[in-house]
């Protein structure tokens, strides 16, 4: 094992489901390995079962599959997998669009992704352009424990791979837990409908982490497209998360400058400080009492 | 494993050959553990920024100069020349931006060709206390994975060397049939790395120039690799 038992995260994280491969790739390879905060793990597939345990030879770890993807717990694994009814509507496609390596807090990223401000900025022709930067009000609500953010509309270039051209598109970001989150997305073909969009942040370290996609979608033509457009959104998104400093999300309100826009952000990161969440994170300075 | 703090920055450092801030590039230095962002405005005015938005912490050395202000690659804040104040924040361009929302900023100077950037207790202009020429030619500045007094000491050795205050050194150096003044300028970047930055403290003759740097450019990698090759982590000296 890479670390001491010391920097274990908490078990809001340790004992939660995370992705750790996909199962494509792993019915490419037979084996793999793969980093679960910090802790090195080898999975396998032996006829239809997929086997995950720690590479070092120190114990199989809970596994399911669901989704395309291997999730695994490093805990009791006796807690809900994340379920969206939409994936068995008949209609809808269930496609992994893509998995990227990103140097930073897995925490910064989920941050990135609820955040619509950098659209004309980062995703400029695609999500976003100027002038059309103005970030109208939008609610948040935090029910059934997860953060809601519903916003208005904003003006989209190229909102999808399927996009006919630039539309109004309704958003909603759903922060399921620390490291998951979906975007519930108008079709730009079926304007009473929604795509969604989940990303899964595999945590392999407080400073690394790797961004998986997942889109249920109603239409499509070639799943390359969708994996293509998605993988250039990422991949805008990639530099920009690596030179953040600092990696980690800093939690501490007086620690970076938020604005209005950014409501859903400090909703989030005041989500995380309730849940106790420090890996990956610079908790928010307190006053301490020394007694004695 | 002995550790070192980095010497607390303290006055003037030479950070970047002022040839190095052309147009509208943003150059990057790291000294004194800090990541500094360098940029020229329209006016020729150096700014010098901690390399950090204040909105979401991202590196402003990614941004775009316009001349006048500097935007900020991740959500457009623009900051301006001089002051480092927010002017605009494209997510709410009818309000005025809070006055918390400007960049950190230092004192900034040009001279001996090199930006200096000021840190603690800058006062007035950098000063070598020696006779050099206004635009001198610059050499190729590098990293040397040392300790400040480290790389201080050896450049001592070098021929002729006379230490003008702590961070500079006047030396002779003779490449073929030449034989001139330069000198070296230390900088620390962490507590095991210091920037070398040089220069001819005299006048070089247009066809000397050329042979001169790779010569000199040469030269320093050698002395490089022979200071590194020491193991200051492992001895502990600092």
């Amino acid at each position: 094992m890479l670390v001491e038992a010391a920097d274990r995260p908490e078990s809001v994280l340790w004992d939660d489901w995370h992705v750790v491969a996909e199962i494509t790739t792993l019915e490419q390879f037979g084996r793999m390995t793969s980093t679960l905060f910090e802790r090195e793990l080898l999975i396998t597939r032996e006829d239809k079962a997929v086997h995950v345990a720690y590479a070092d030879g120190s114990g199989r770890i809970a596994s399911t599959l669901k989704y395309g993807y291997v999730w695994a717990s490093l805990g009791a694994g006796d807690r809900e997998l994340v379920d969206f009814p939409e994936a068995a509507e008949t209609d809808r496609h269930v496609l992994t669009v893509g998995s990227l390596g990103i140097r930073t807090s897995g925490l910064r990223l989920v941050e990135n992704f609820i955040d619509v401000a950098h659209f004309p900025f980062v995703h400029t022709g695609y999500l976003g352009a100027e002038p059309d930067t103005e970030v109208q009000p939008y609610t948040i609500r935090v029910s059934a424990d997860e953060v809601w953010v519903e916003s208005g509309s904003c003006t989209q270039p190229m909102a999808s791979a399927a996009a006919p051209g630039a539309a109004q598109i309704g958003y909603v970001f759903r922060v399921l837990r620390p490291y998951t989150v979906v975007l519930y997305k108008t079709n730009t073909h079926a304007p009473t409908r929604q795509d969604l969009l989940l990303l899964m942040v595999q945590p392999v370290s407080q400073e690394r982490c790797i961004a998986h996609v997942l889109a249920l979608v109603l239409n499509f033509e070639d799943a390359r497209d969708i994996r293509s457009f998605q993988r250039l959104i990422t991949g805008q998104d990639k530099p920009i998360l690596e030179n953040q400093r600092p990696s980690r999300l800093p939690l501490d309100p007086r620690s970076e400058l938020p604005v209005r826009a950014d409501a859903a952000g400090t909703a989030y990161r005041r989500w995380l400080v309730e849940r106790g969440v420090s890996y990956g994170a610079i908790p928010p300075i307190r006053a301490v009492a020394f007694v004695g | 494993m002995e550790r070192t703090n980095v010497p607390a920055a303290d006055g003037w450092v030479a950070a970047v050959r002022s040839a190095e801030l052309v147009g509208r590039h943003v150059a990057i230095a790291r000294l004194a553990d800090t990541d500094i962002a360098l940029w020229r405005d329209a006016d020729g005015r150096v700014n010098a920024w901690e390399n950090r938005c204040p909105h979401r912490g991202m590196r402003l050395s990614l941004g775009s100069n316009t001349g006048t202000t500097l935007i900020c690659r991740y959500h457009g804040w623009r900051f301006d020349s001089g002051t480092g104040a927010c002017s605009f924040i494209p997510a709410h361009p009818r309000q005025i931006a809070p006055k918390a929302a400007a960049v950190r900023t230092y004192a900034s100077a040009e001279k001996y060709g090199f930006v200096w950037v000021g840190f603690a207790k800058a006062t007035g202009q950098p000063d070598i206390a020696d006779t050099v020429p206004e635009s001198p030619l610059t050499f190729r500045s590098l990293t040397f994975h040392a300790p400040l007094a480290a790389v201080h000491d050896a450049l001592m050795h070098e021929t002729g060397a006379v230490a003008l205050g702590a961070t500079a050194i006047r030396v002779q150096l003779r490449f073929y049939d030449t034989e001139l003044s330069a000198v070296y300028l230390v900088a620390a970047q962490s507590a095991f790395a210091t920037l070398v930055h040089g220069f001819a403290a005299e006048a070089v003759p247009e066809s000397a120039r050329l042979p001169l740097l790779r010569a000199q450019a040469e030269h320093l990698k050698t002395l490089r690799k022979t200071i590194v090759a020491q193991d200051y982590a492992l001895t502990g000296r600092a």
